[in-house]
């Protein structure tokens, strides 16, 4: 009897174990929002407008959802969206161990022939890799998301005088911000084109990345169907429909014939590095709880094994062998159904604590009746 | 000298009839030849392009294009004559035949410019998918589309 105590310990600790991974606490935390708008420049003014307002909306999201927002903004048409601006705004950030980073540039951008890729404001470069390295020193938050909806095409060393210078989203739900937001960390960081690439916008849409982005983030792009969103899939649907929209688009004559000398195909956006998800919906931490249960199992019937075996040796009676061959046998089938429940419950309600409440109160019914059994 | 002349105008006799079937021939391809194909052309207007027909044959170096703009109100602004300048791109057919091309572009409905993505395009009209609904036909007039702009 012991010994069935213990496997019924073993299987409920594992079962104890996946909750634990499942549900991380998501401590109160606040949004540091940086937006650099080139909103003066004669050429892109009105459409990066789309893009300042499409991303106000989903910070709306966030502030009515999930935590507190405090947001700049850095117009160009007000001579604040400078390079010095935004660094000196990174280096006076005050974020707390739990806070997100929120940085956004809606403007134009290009590539040197060094092939580093670099932001224009007011006429100066800001090289991305400056702009990461500044991030890279601000205390810690949990998340950092550095999106820019730009050019990454190549441009001569001296600027070009021109750079120098609706649709309204549903709101968003209370899941998606809250896998995406809470419940990630690391270092988000992508932007419009991939390197040699223009990054694209119209009147109407601004930033063709910016609006497939909020689209990506309103069509809840749970693609693996686990019931939880990650950066990851919002940024490849993100991909996949900014790519579709550069095939769909009209281009003037001129604009086809400079893409043709360039070798520019499509628009398509690029991700220098992803946040990890915390929660354990990812599939690899689901992967090392199988392999603890495959474990588990394995281990049971060894032991089960070795247990017989002994009996044999001792002589004992057909009966008392058979007895505790199907106790051994009863054990490993209500192991094998916890792994399968245990499957079964994080595909679907990995985020409900009360399907996970119950599992656990049938588990120990069904265990504790078979105890009963057996003793 | 009778059969001589009744051979001769039997010669005669065919010889007309051949001409009169090849005349007959050359008529009936004039008439069934298809209309000169009316090249469509994009005219820049703002943030917009507006599709429109040349109306007479044009070289690079004319200064303007006789054209027909489809839009009546573009029409009724820019008039008949477009500067080259203008002209922003030529309307093409699609490699695979008309209806097997799919863009983005704003259609007027209901006095106002919709946006559209995964609009099938044919020769006179655009189809716009509309959800729970049955698809909308729009003619060239009610068309325009969004000149990209790059960052």
């Amino acid at each position: 009897m012991n010994k069935l105590k213990s496997f019924s310990f073993i299987t409920l600790l594992v079962i104890l174990m996946s909750i634990i991974i499942c549900v991380v606490p998501a401590n109160a935390q606040t949004v540091h929002a940086l937006l650099v708008i080139m909103d003066g420049d004669p050429r892109i003014g009105t459409n990066v407008k789309v893009d300042r307002k499409n991303i106000v909306q989903l910070l709306g999201s966030i502030e009515n959802e999930l935590c507190e927002v405090n947001t700049t903004t850095l117009l160009s048409s007000k001579d604040q969206a400078t390079r010095d601006g935004v660094l000196q705004w990174i280096r006076n950030v005050n974020t707390e161990k739990n806070d997100i980073l929120f940085i956004y540039y809606a403007g134009h951008g290009g590539m040197n022939d060094a092939d580093q890729t670099f932001l224009v404001m007011e006429g100066k470069w800001l090289l991305r890799s400056d702009l990461v390295n500044a991030i890279e020193k601000v205390k810690s938050p949990r998340l950092t998301l550095l999106i820019t909806d730009c050019c990454s095409s190549l441009v001569s060393q001296k600027l070009d005088p021109n750079l120098q210078s609706s649709r309204s989203m549903t709101r968003l739900t209370e899941k998606i911000l809250r896998n995406l937001f809470l419940e990630h960390q690391g270092f988000l960081h992508v932007t419009a084109a991939t390197e040699g690439q223009y990054g694209w916008s119209n009147i109407v849409t601004g930033g063709w990345f910016t609006n497939n982005f909020i689209k990506a983030l309103d069509s809840n792009p749970d693609k693996n169907s686990d019931s939880f969103l990650t950066w990851k899939e919002v940024f490849e649907t993100t991909r996949q429909n900014t790519e579709k929209t550069f095939s769909q688009a009209t281009f003037t004559t001129t604009q086809l014939q400079d893409m043709r000398r360039k070798g520019i195909t499509s628009q398509t956006p690029k991700a220098y590095s992803f946040p990890t998800p915390l929660v354990a919906a990812s599939n690899e931490e689901k992967e090392t709880v199988n392999y603890i249960f495959l474990a588990i199992v394995l281990f049971s019937l060894f032991i089960s094994n070795r247990i017989v075996h002994s009996l044999k040796k001792q002589h004992v009676s057909r009966r008392k062998l058979s007895s505790h061959r199907s106790k051994a046998w009863g054990i490993i089938v209500i192991e094998v159904l916890t792994w399968l429940g245990f499957n079964i419950f994080w595909t679907f309600f990995s985020s409900n604590w009360w399907v996970v409440i119950i599992s656990v109160v049938l588990i120990l019914m069904i265990l504790t009746r078979r105890s009963k059994r057996y003793a | 000298m009778n059969r001589f002349r009744s051979k001769s105008s039997l010669q005669f006799y065919l010889y007309t009839l051949t001409l009169l079937a090849l005349t007959m021939t050359v008529i009936l391809f004039s008439c069934s030849e298809k209309p000169m194909k009316q090249e469509l052309i994009l005219i820049e207007d703002g943030d917009y392009m507006y599709l429109a027909k040349v109306l007479n044959g044009y070289s690079e170096s004319d200064t303007q294009i006789q054209v027909y703009i489809f839009n009546d109100k573009i029409r009724e602004k820019i008039g008949d004559s477009i500067p080259n300048s203008k002209l922003a791109a030529k309307r093409t057919k699609p490699e695979n035949g008309w209806g097997t091309r799919q863009l983005a572009l704003q259609y007027y409905w209901n006095e106002e410019w919709i946006y559209s993505e995964n609009v099938t395009e044919f020769e006179d009209y655009f189809l716009i998918p509309v959800e729970e609904d049955k698809d909308r036909e729009i003619k060239l007039r009610h068309i325009r589309f969004l000149i990209p702009v790059q960052r």
